[in-house]
């Protein structure tokens, strides 16, 4: 497994791992709770672009979205996370997540509020560049101590 | 021995979601029963019977060799011993899901350098009829870089001529181009400029003056795609496209300055202009950048629910899809051809920065340095060809997901210089490898809708080949071969290093042997520019 200190940094306790793929990546995260794996998640995709322990938590930016279904919120997540990198360049160091799921539907209310710093190609390292999230294989393993999150991202 | 079902299971999974009831449960095997639909055709192709997956109309093809075939087998076999958490769908099952797509003609067709992707496989072919009204289009059968490709630009240089100048030469390739993770483009654009050259392709590009009239007549399409509508592209793949126009990506998208290495078919490389042993050239690969990606995600959000609305059922939820001629799969079009004109104007663009290097660096002009393009192919595309199927001339929509048009001699869609040699197809090699240039053949057009494969294929997977080899051990052993490297993720080049790829001979001969593409010219990297 990739040594999740030289992507994280020495700044918190990181709870994914990149697994092996053929030509992409599969984010693994987990939690106790969905929200801390939702964020784990986030954090492992830009850990992937740039070595985090460069970025400061010095701005903060907020993403807000409904979901049809639990897939297509943690896809959002990191896909609308992954246009503010590509438009803005905004780097996602820390995040807070907010679900709330809708009753009676499997949809998702979901509030993310992000601190992180734009990228600077001075300051901070190049890693590999994200294309897309896919829905390949995209699993959402939920018990009652622990979620388990995985999703393939093109690269 | 754990079932298929267990290593792919649904713990979880997307079938949960009330908008993909679209999607078939999977099937429940071993390796052995699988293996009963899976039948060696030649010694060079395969073919996977229908029944392998529910609800194939088609069998599937793969080409591989005997030593290729190991890797495709062992992904199979692997995918039966999973633990049901993560994984992922190997390329066999990949192909035949690919095989019960609606409008499906002959074959889901695959070449040596496939390996497992997501929907289709990388290195899939697959051709739908344009007459079927049930027909599909689907954004996973062209992959999320659209009109990724491969340009090859020749000088009049020798590889004596640049010797004592490589590693300058290598380092101001590096400072004209942009490359990695975050870069931006140099040349500068506004919005209306972007949807012109959505709209132009590399028309753009030569009224701006980054290419050369002649340039055009040496790319697929002539650079531009007629049925591209800016307005299909959405705000969000706009924003994300317009600072990246003339960047060279990541990942394993490069810059090499090669040498004409071996020459295996002097008349149609002389054509070309690169007959001469030692003959210095410049490959690029890249392609639509973020622009492409976010087409390709917009669509499958659109595509999920016109499949609901019609009815199409699949066996992969990233295998979403529409009717050719729904609104849906029109606007596909329309943004996917945009989006391969984004590509070929951001390849004019570094063509436009590499001519500029190389100018600089000889004191002479592109033009007396003879750095006319040889040709450019896309390797993630669908275009509207018309095939013989069954003695009959049918129109299509060819899907080809890292795999390459190898149309063959006399073909009307091949540039006049080209008309005997058939069509350049331009492989590129993995990091510090060689790469190739093949041309098109009858046979190929016969059987794999004029297609070839399209580069070395990924052998090992990313974190592996971070696990396995040292980023110092993959720099030294480049510098020893007497590569120049400029990388802007150093401690990235594990990932694209050879030894994570396949062996892109073996990919280039298997094609070779089955007749689908020819062997012109062997290409030998002396410097790399990448992200």
């Amino acid at each position: 497994m990739l040594s999740k200190s030289s992507a994280a940094g020495p700044t918190k306790p990181s709870n994914y791992e990149y697994l092996p793929h053929t030509a992409d990546i599969q984010l693994h995260s987990w939690g106790p709770t969905l929200n801390s794996a939702l964020s784990s998640l986030t954090i492992s995709m830009f850990g992937y672009m740039t070595d985090l322990s460069y970025i400061l938590p010095s701005s903060s930016q907020i993403i807000s979205f409904k979901s049809d279904s639990p897939e297509t919120g943690v896809f959002k997540i990191l896909d609308e996370w992954l246009v503010h990198f590509h438009t803005k360049g905004f780097v996602v160091k820390e995040m807070e997540v907010e679900v709330k799921e809708e009753v009676g539907s499997p949809g998702w209310d979901v509030k993310c509020v992000a601190k992180g710093e734009e990228f600077d190609m001075e300051r901070h390292t190049q890693g590999t560049e994200v294309k897309a999230i896919t829905y390949s294989n995209l699993q959402i393993h939920r018990k009652e101590d622990r979620v388990d999150l995985y999703v393939i991202i093109d690269i | 021995m754990a079932s298929f079902a267990e290593a792919t299971s649904d713990c979880g999974a997307p079938s949960t979601s009330p908008t993909v009831s679209t999607v078939r449960p999977r099937i429940v095997r071993t390796y052995e029963e699988h293996m009963k639909y899976i039948k060696k055709l030649t010694p060079n192709s395969w073919s996977i019977l229908p029944g392998f997956v529910p609800g194939m109309s088609v069998p599937g093809t793969f080409y591989v060799n005997s030593r290729l075939e190991q890797l495709m087998l062992s992904e199979l076999r692997q995918s039966c011993d999973g633990t049901g958490v993560g994984g992922f769908i190997p390329a066999v099952t990949q192909i035949a899901n690919v095989a019960a797509l609606p409008g499906i003609v002959k074959s889901s067709i695959a070449m040596p350098d496939v390996h497992s992707g997501y929907g289709f496989s990388i290195g899939n072919v697959a051709a739908f009829d344009m007459n079927d009204k049930d027909a599909i289009v689907s954004p996973g059968g062209v992959g999320f870089d659209i009109n990724c490709g491969v340009r090859l630009l020749r000088t009049n240089l020798f590889e004596g001529d640049i010797k004592d100048v490589k590693e300058q030469l290598a380092q101001s390739l590096f400072d004209h181009i942009p490359v990695g993770v975050g870069s931006k483009g140099v040349i500068p654009t506004s919005p209306g400029d972007l949807d012109s050259a959505l709209e132009l392709g590399m028309d753009w590009s030569l009224r701006e003056g980054y290419a050369w009239a002649e340039d055009k007549e040496h790319v697929e399409e002539y650079g531009r795609m007629l049925q591209a509508d800016p307005r299909k592209v959405s705000k969000r793949a706009k924003k994300r496209g317009l600072p990246q126009l003339g960047t060279l990506g990541a990942g394993n998208h490069y810059c090499e300055i090669q040498i004409v290495d071996e020459v295996h078919d002097q008349k149609a490389a002389n054509r070309m202009g690169i007959g001469a042993r030692g003959q210095v050239v410049v490959m690029i690969h890249s392609g639509s950048r973020g622009l492409g990606h976010q087409v390709a995600t917009d669509s499958l959000v659109e595509m999920e629910r016109a499949m609901a609305r019609d009815g199409i059922t699949v066996n992969d939820r990233q295998l979403a899809c529409a009717k050719i001629h729904s609104t849906e799969g029109q606007n596909y079009l329309a943004a996917m051809s945009a989006a391969a004109n984004f590509a070929w104007v951001n390849r004019s663009a570094m063509t436009f920065l590499a001519r500029q290097t190389f100018a600089k660096m000889f004191d002479s002009t592109p033009d007396d340095l003879d750095m006319h393009v040889v040709y450019d192919v896309s390797h993630n595309i669908a275009k509207v060809e018309q095939h013989v199927v069954d003695d009959q001339l049918r129109t299509l929509l060819v899907h080809r997901k890292g795999a390459t048009r190898a149309f063959p001699p006399h073909h009307p869609l091949i540039p006049v210089d080209y008309q005997f040699t058939g069509q350049p197809v331009l492989i590129g090699g993995t990091m510090g490898t060689c790469s190739y240039v093949l041309s098109g053949t009858q046979k190929g057009m016969d059987t794999t809708f004029g297609s070839t494969c399209h580069g070395a294929g990924r052998a090992q997977s990313r974190a592996k080949s971070r696990r396995q080899l040292s980023y110092t051990d993959v720099l030294d052993n480049l510098n020893r071969k007497g590569i120049s490297i400029r990388v802007a993720s150093p401690k990235l080049v594990m990932e694209e290093a050879p030894e994570s790829y396949k062996d892109v001979t073996e990919v280039v001969n298997t094609c070779h042997d089955a007749g689908i593409s020819k062997k012109v010219v062997k290409l030998r990297p002396v410097a790399v520019v990448k992200g």
